[in-house]
């Protein structure tokens, strides 16, 4: 099995398109399951931001965005693993058309974690 | 179980098996498979690793620095994830992060400077 | 009863804490030349810092994290090195002014140059922080700064028209010298809304291991203890109008301000005044050392700790020594602490949009806060002060370049 690495924190923020070259976001979190040992990638976020994307702001700008625009302003969409091309880190592609992803927030899987958690209370200590 | 690298991992401290805090996770290293899900294979921690999320003028200048002082082993620490116990608000390893380059100038500066200074 | 202890301890601290260099400068200039027509800039400048106090005490008791823990980890470092950057060169900038108000202090009360001063009082913080902890440096020269009261004192006994100070609380156009008018409010604003004080009250209660059930007395510090601070501002420049204002005397010279008080209190008046100057710099001295350590270390994720000894936190206890000693030595080499004085906080005003609006993020963001997030009060004050904090930084250069002196 041939093996690449990839670096998540020079991927968070690119902007992702789709298998016709439509944009589909900006690349904003990825998901794992612990299987086996190991962390095996489930699916990836992408958040469209419609026409505030070309702004290409990093994840300030766009958690800003979120908060003042709402749900007019952003739509996430789910990538599965096996749907993300990653052969380009700088240009991350989805290999299928964009209408064809879950939305975040539609679909009710309950391995989706779309929903937010509360911040833990523990202290940190040192 | 759950990770979602950028909400978890990516930023957060990192302690160590005595509960030293060892820096921040400055990235994360994906290991793409052919045929199969990509694993999470790796953090790191590193000044290097920062700077490149910085711009690559800033990598090479990180670089460059290293290289004057290799003493200091200003490289970079990679953690694998089967040693990373937690992840809440801060992610834990099983190891010891003294020896690692992580904490080579904080050691470096405790010998060297501050405990030459009395009171300290 | 242990709770009111706190609450009474966290509200005292706050209000000997409040004045330093720049706010009282700022207020004394504010009432010698427009009277009390400024007192609306205090009046705002107080309710926007008791803003930022209460949230980032409530993000450090939720959460267990400081603002600079909360900017890196919900942005990321390219976020993350703008208000970094920003924030150490602007307080680097504050902290040389404070030393340069002890300094003068100094000066005054014993004729030897500030320059002179410098050093020394760079090395007395320093020491101060070496060997003290955490509250001992907060609280000890919080509790000292109580003497910044004498300013209460003596604004009572001019009794000023209470109704003139009244209407002046809401914002007025000056009807002469107008940029020098807008100057001095954005000065103001930006000696009451310092970026160091609330991050460093979150770095405060993390130390001290603040959680939810401290989230009453959070409130009730920052409520009480910022409006009591701000009252001193206000009682500085009722002074200031009363005693300078008439006979027509412009502040450019600390010297100057030495004159505050005599007239009211006597010769106790101004010794009171350099005990007051003295005291409120140092304590802004030692907390502006600490803060910027804090940012970085946090921001890296370095050990942090105040109450450890410095040999267990290497790389932060060298921080706080070159910076508090590099600014000791931009004192040293005689810049003119007034003069430094006005520009940092002008400096310091220009810069809140960095360290204002993500607040407004951090504090609505469910996944970190939960059901401790803004309500829509809260939102729409922060809201209105960001506004307040852009179209003061888009007023920055010109105000400088018209209404600097």
């Amino acid at each position: 099995m041939t093996t690449r690495e990839c670096r998540v924190e020079l991927l968070i923020g690119r902007r992702v398109v789709d298998a016709s070259g439509e944009v589909v976001g900006r690349l904003e979190e990825i998901i794992a399951d612990y299987v086996d040992d190991e962390y095996v990638v489930r699916e990836f976020h992408v958040g469209g931001y419609a026409a505030l994307e070309r702004l290409g702001t990093g994840m300030f700008g766009r958690s800003l965005l979120r908060l003042i625009g709402g749900d007019r302003v952003y739509t996430g969409y789910i990538v599965p693993w096996r749907h993300m091309d990653l052969s380009d880190p700088e240009h991350p592609r989805v290999m299928v058309a964009k209408s064809e992803l879950p939305r975040i927030g539609e679909a009710p899987d309950p391995k989706s974690s779309t929903s937010s958690v509360p911040g833990k209370q523990s202290r940190r200590s040192a | 179980m759950e990770l979602r690298i950028v909400h978890d991992l990516l930023d957060k401290v990192v302690l160590d098996d005595g509960r030293r805090n060892i820096g921040r996770v400055d990235g994360v290293v994906l290991e793409l498979r052919r045929d199969a899900a990509p694993v999470v294979s790796a953090f790191e921690i590193g000044g290097r690793v920062l700077a490149r999320r910085l711009g690559p003028r800033l990598a090479r200048w990180a670089v460059a620095l290293g290289r004057r002082w290799p003493a200091l082993g200003n490289g970079v620490t990679r953690f694998a994830m089967r040693d990373v116990r937690t992840t809440g608000i801060t992610v834990s390893v099983k190891c010891d992060g003294r020896p690692t380059p992580a904490l080579a100038w904080e050691n470096w500066l405790r010998e060297h400077v501050i405990s030459r200074i009395p009171g300290a | 009863m242990k709770r009111i202890l706190d609450l009474t301890l966290g509200i005292v601290t706050s209000i000997g804490g409040f004045l330093e260099a720049g706010s009282i400068i700022t207020a004394v200039q504010a009432g010698a030349v427009f009277g009390y027509k400024l007192l609306w800039t205090i009046a705002l400048g107080t309710l926007g810092l008791m803003l930022l106090v209460e949230q980032s005490g409530r993000l450090a008791a939720v959460t267990g994290r400081t603002v600079g823990d909360a900017l890196r980890e919900r942005f990321g470092i390219r976020f993350f090195i703008i208000p970094l950057v920003t924030g150490l060169l602007v307080s680097f900038l504050v902290l040389a002014s404070e030393i340069g108000g002890v300094a003068l202090a100094l000066q005054m009360a014993t004729g030897i140059g500030f320059q002179w001063w410098a050093m020394p009082v760079a090395f007395a913080g320093w020491f101060l922080l070496w060997k003290g902890n955490f509250g001992i440096v907060e609280k000890g020269t919080s509790l000292l700064g109580l003497v910044t009261i004498v300013f209460v004192v003596a604004a009572l006994k001019l009794h000023p028209d209470w109704g003139r100070v009244g209407a002046s609380l809401l914002p007025t156009a000056p009807d002469h010298d107008g940029p020098r008018y807008w100057y001095l409010a954005v000065s103001i604003i930006g000696a009451s809304i310092s970026p160091y004080l609330y991050m460093f009250y979150s770095s405060g209660a993390v130390e001290d291991g603040w959680g939810v059930n401290d989230l009453s007395t959070n409130k009730a510090t920052a409520v009480l203890g910022m409006s009591f601070g701000g009252i001193l501002s206000a009682a500085v420049l009722i002074i200031a109008a009363l005693v300078f204002l008439p006979r027509g005397i412009q502040v450019d010279r600390y010297e100057q301000a030495g004159l505050l008080l005599p007239p009211v209190l006597g010769h106790t008046g101004f010794v009171l005044f350099l005990a007051s100057l003295g005291i409120a710099c140092f304590g802004a001295t030692t907390e502006i050392t600490l803060a910027m350590a804090y940012l970085l270390a946090q921001g890296l994720g370095w050990d942090w700790s105040e109450n450890a000894r410095p040999k267990q936190n290497a790389r932060f206890s060298l921080t706080y020594t070159v910076t508090i000693l590099l600014a000791g030595v931009v004192m040293a080499v005689g810049i003119d602490p007034l003069k430094l004085t006005n520009f940092s906080m002008m400096l310091t005003a220009a810069s809140l949009p960095v360290t204002v609006i993500p607040m407004f993020v951090l504090m609505n963001d469910e996944a970190l806060v939960g059901e401790h997030r803004n309500r829509w009060f809260s939102n729409a004050a922060l809201g209105a002060l960001s506004i307040v904090t852009i179209i003061v930084l888009v007023s920055a250069v010109p105000l400088q370049i018209l209404g600097g002196s």
